[in-house]
């Protein structure tokens, strides 16, 4: 009876039940919805990282290797024996559809005066094209798939190199000894990295190709795709633990979904469930709002009424449970309703071929929104009883007559003052005005005298050695130097197998050969020469006539009154565009010099000796015998650069010119 | 028996900042089968005495009991429970359920009940035929005459046969014809069937036919009298129990 009389009572007021079921419908329509496309945003994005990406369901790294890996690649990778039985172990398992070594790295690419960074996937090109063929969204299984010494780009590469199909290219990179090289590659494709991010540095390789180019045998990681993304948790503790068994403490076993593998969408994931749980907050609020304010008013309609079953004995609990159920009846029209809209509009949006541009996604795809009618009962359901529940509550409340007097809320502009207020008290009086700097002429004399003990502005040649350590292990290189005013040309003498390999600096550019390349390779100045060291550090500087100098005040530098100069790049063909340089006061030397990054922070620091010396212009001055450079984000990563056999040269300007690198 | 029995019964309430006494010191009892008109002027405080009557409120000072129990032992349940099997209201605008039918109206406090639904459709109709309007039950309120309406709302308050029927102003809202069936009908059921009533009213038609009358002035007892009694009224103070002194 109490439903037949709750379903009538809907009836009263036609528009105001009419009203709040619009109300509560649309509310559960747009969650509905959210809640589809917070659906197919998850499906697409993980598509992304485990096709997109090729990170597959599981991936088995040297211990600690996702995090380490592109610091100390050769610490972290997976030798030819890792290889073999991550593989045999991988297969074993059930659920495994295929597996494959892939390794990762950075490095540029150079297509004749073009060049760009590239972060390289090198792949097995036959695992690439399955595994493209099973994902969900199947795109073409030979598209952007490279072969032999191919490779393929991405078409924002392609554009920046100017390269086009066949084109001859040349990687360059660092190998795993931190040791510069590259390597020829034409390209045969063009991919898409799937990642908006790193669509304009995007590489593929076959495997051996990158393995050539670093100089290894080893891969980063092993991947393995499964027959279905929902086993990837329990496999991943099946793998791992069979690893462990067979080699204890030696791997890291990872799913797709692993911060570092799924950043894109981990991040993305994160903030869409925020954005969903709030709106989800919003819109209950909203119904519950709509439901409580039309039990208000039915309960104001109807006093009479209430006080008439009252008397008749009916229990308050009985008169607020007519109303709920009311509620009840009110939300779950709204909810079917709601239900219909929602599945329809989904329809029209998949019939429609609506495309829609996924965060961060390269590429758009198709709007699917994914609703499985569980999942949207399941919601539909919770989002009634919390409706109902508040309902109870309201009607309880009202038809009990007293309201409880709510505690005293303190105003937001009481509030905002006191922040506003708080904040000033923060800020405290400026500093005083410090000394006036000293004037652009000085400074750049500094500079220059600064500059004529580290080799600027002559002739000559000296011998380098550059020792570089990291927990990877240590190496040791010698080059010959030759230096004339802003050119450079380095030879390397020891270890023997590099021998033949050149690096020339002349006319702001950079040239890099090796015996088996086709033509001398153009890199840039920032390019790592080996471990700390940067291409541009083997030369003499000139930071007088390359920077532009800025007063910043006076430091001390292990105990010496310093002058400290910001210098920031006249042009791009500086090899660092800031740097904080530190000059002693008494001797003019550079003490230290700090490198920023764009956004103003030390990458690496280098610090002086100078207990070489040369006579210029009839004078001898103290000349550098050392520099130390450490990275400041890993500082037991550090080159030391030691010179020697410093001497006055008279080398011809024709050693300089890169048409004769190939002959020198 | 009594079975409504007040002992100095007061109710105060608060109006902002202003104590109002709605009833002052009230002796007062109805017996089975009595049939009991509270007049007054507007404000005296009839309503206020039948919802105390009814339970529907509590006193703030003296005692009130229902067939002996004090009323301010119950609980909240228990007071549902006594309001449902001891008293039937009729109220000045019937109250019906506009969405309801007549058989419907009638029904609902039967729904209180564990009954049957055969049993709750025979009890429903056979109080409609006692009031006459049998040939009503599947009618809206709204398709009813105001007098119609005020005799489904009898048939309401009879349906579970309670024990003491109340009345706030039952023909306040009535033409003279349908005031007087009412009354007719009230007395009918008194004399017939035994159910006692108590009722407030202005209606001179109706205090015609009472046999006990309540007069309040300012929450004050004013004035009992029995059958054939005139005045000069004596003063409440001469009446303990609803007795005459």
């Amino acid at each position: 009876m109490m439903w037949l009389l709750a379903l009538r009572n809907l009836q009263r007021d036609r528009r105001r039940t009419f009203a709040t079921i619009v109300a509560v419908g649309v509310g559960l329509v747009a969650a509905l919805l959210f809640l589809a496309y917070v659906r197919f945003v998850e499906g697409a994005l993980a598509r992304v990282v485990i096709y997109g990406e090729t990170n597959g369901h599981v991936q088995v790294y040297r211990k600690n290797g996702p995090q380490n890996l592109a610091a100390y690649p050769a610490r972290f990778s997976l030798d030819e024996a890792d290889q073999a039985l991550v593989l045999g172990q991988a297969a074993a398992l059930p659920g495994f559809r295929r597996a494959s070594p892939q390794i990762v790295g950075v490095g540029v690419v150079q297509h004749g005066q073009r060049s760009a960074v590239f972060l390289a996937r090198g792949v097995d090109p036959a695992f690439e094209r399955s595994m493209r063929a099973s994902a969900p969204d199947a795109r073409a299984a030979d598209a952007g798939v490279p072969d032999g010494d191919g490779i393929a780009l991405t078409a924002q590469m392609m554009d920046l190199l100017g390269a086009s199909a066949a084109a001859s290219v040349q990687l360059v990179g660092a190998s795993y000894q931190n040791r510069g090289n590259a390597v020829d590659a034409t390209v045969r494709a063009q991919f898409s990295t799937g990642i908006e991010a790193t669509e304009d540095k995007g590489l593929m390789a076959p495997v051996a190709l990158m393995q050539s180019l670093y100089d290894t045998r080893s891969v980063s990681r092993v991947v393995v795709e499964l027959e279905g993304r929902q086993a990837s948790e329990g496999y991943r503790e099946q793998l791992a633990r069979a690893l462990e068994r067979s080699r204890p403490g030696r791997f890291e076993v990872t799913a797709w979904n692993h911060p570092q593998i799924g950043q894109l969408y981990n991040s993305f994931m994160g903030f869409f469930k925020l954005v969903f749980a709030c709106t989800g907050a919003v819109v209950f609020v909203i119904a519950l709002a709509t439901i409580q304010h039309t039990i208000a008013m039915n309960i104001n309609d109807r006093v009479r009424e209430i006080g008439m079953l009252r008397a008749m004995g009916f229990s308050r609990g009985a008169i607020g449970g007519m109303f709920v159920r009311e509620s009840v009846l009110t939300s779950a029209i709204a909810a079917a309703l709601a239900l219909s809209c929602t599945y329809m509009l989904i329809w029209l949006l998949s019939a429609a071929g609506v495309q829609t541009q996924l965060p961060r996604v390269a590429t758009p795809a198709p709007l699917r929104l994914d609703l499985p009618p569980a999942l949207a009962l399941e919601a539909l359901l919770a989002a009634m009883a919390g409706i109902v529940a508040g309902a109870w509550a309201s009607a309880r409340r009202r038809i009990g007559g007293a309201v409880r007097p709510g505690r005293r809320a303190v105003p937001l502009v009481q509030l905002l003052a006191g922040a506003a207020c708080l904040l000033v008290m923060r800020v405290g009086p400026a500093h005083a005005a410090e000394a006036a700097p000293p004037t652009q002429e000085t400074m750049i004399g500094w500079l220059r005298q600064a500059d004529l003990s580290r080799g600027g502005y002559g002739n000559y040649g000296w011998t380098l050695r550059i020792h570089t350590a990291d927990p990877a292990g240590a190496t040791d290189t010698t080059y010959a130097v030759t230096v004339k005013s802003s050119k450079a040309l380095a030879r390397t003498i020891e270890p023997k197998r590099y021998q033949g390999e050149k690096v020339l600096i002349a006319a702001r550019s950079m040239w890099f050969v090796k015996p088996g390349l086709r033509k001398p390779v153009t890199i840039s100045p920032q390019q790592r020469l080996v471990g700390e060291a940067s291409n541009g550090d083997i030369a003499a500087v000139q930071y007088a006539r390359e920077y532009t100098p800025a007063w910043q005040g006076e430091a001390v530098v292990d105990g010496a009154p310093c002058y400290r100069l910001r210098l920031t790049a006249a042009d791009s063909a500086a090899t660092y565009a800031t740097i904080i340089y530190y000059i002693d006061k008494k001797t003019l030397l550079g003490t230290r010099a700090e490198f920023m990054t764009s956004d103003d922070a030390v990458f690496k620091a280098a610090t002086f000796a100078y207990a070489n010396r040369i006579g210029i212009d009839g004078k001898d001055i103290p000349f550098i015998s050392s520099m130390r450079i450490v990275n400041a984000s890993f500082p037991d990563r550090y080159s030391e650069l030691v010179y020697s056999a410093v001497q006055k040269t008279a080398t011809p300007d024709s050693t300089f010119v890169p048409d004769n690198l190939m002959n020198l | 028996m009594n079975i409504i029995e007040f002992v100095s019964v007061s109710k105060r309430y608060r109006m902002g900042a202003v104590d109002v006494i709605a009833l002052d010191k009230v002796d007062f009892a109805v017996r089975e089968g009595d049939f009991v008109a509270i007049t007054g002027p507007s404000g005296s405080g009839k309503t206020t005495m039948l919802n105390l009557i009814g339970c529907l409120d509590l006193a703030s000072e003296g005692k009130i009991l229902v067939e002996g129990r004090p009323v301010a032992d119950l609980a909240e349940s228990e007071l549902d429970a006594l309001r449902g099997r001891t008293f039937g209201m009729i109220f000045q605008s019937f109250n019906l359920v506009p969405v309801l039918t007549a058989q419907d109206n009638v029904a609902l406090p039967l729904y209180l009940r564990k009954l049957s639904r055969d049993e709750i459709r025979s009890r429903s109709l056979a109080a409609l035929d006692a009031v006459g309007l049998a040939r009503f039950a599947g009618f809206k309120p709204d398709q009813l005459s105001g007098g119609q309406r005020q005799r489904v709302a009898v048939a309401r308050a009879l349906v579970a046969q309670p024990k003491l029927m109340l009345a706030d102003e039952p023909t306040a809202s009535l033409d003279s014809a349908n005031a007087d069936a009412l009354v007719m009908l009230m007395k009918k059921l008194n004399e017939e069937q035994g159910v006692s009533f108590v009722f407030s009213t202005h209606d001179e038609r109706l205090l015609r036919h009472v046999r006990r009358i309540v007069e309040l002035q300012d929450g004050k007892l004013r004035w009992l009298r029995e059958p054939g009694q005139a005045a000069p009224r004596p003063s409440a103070d001469e009446y303990r129990m609803g007795e005459p002194a």
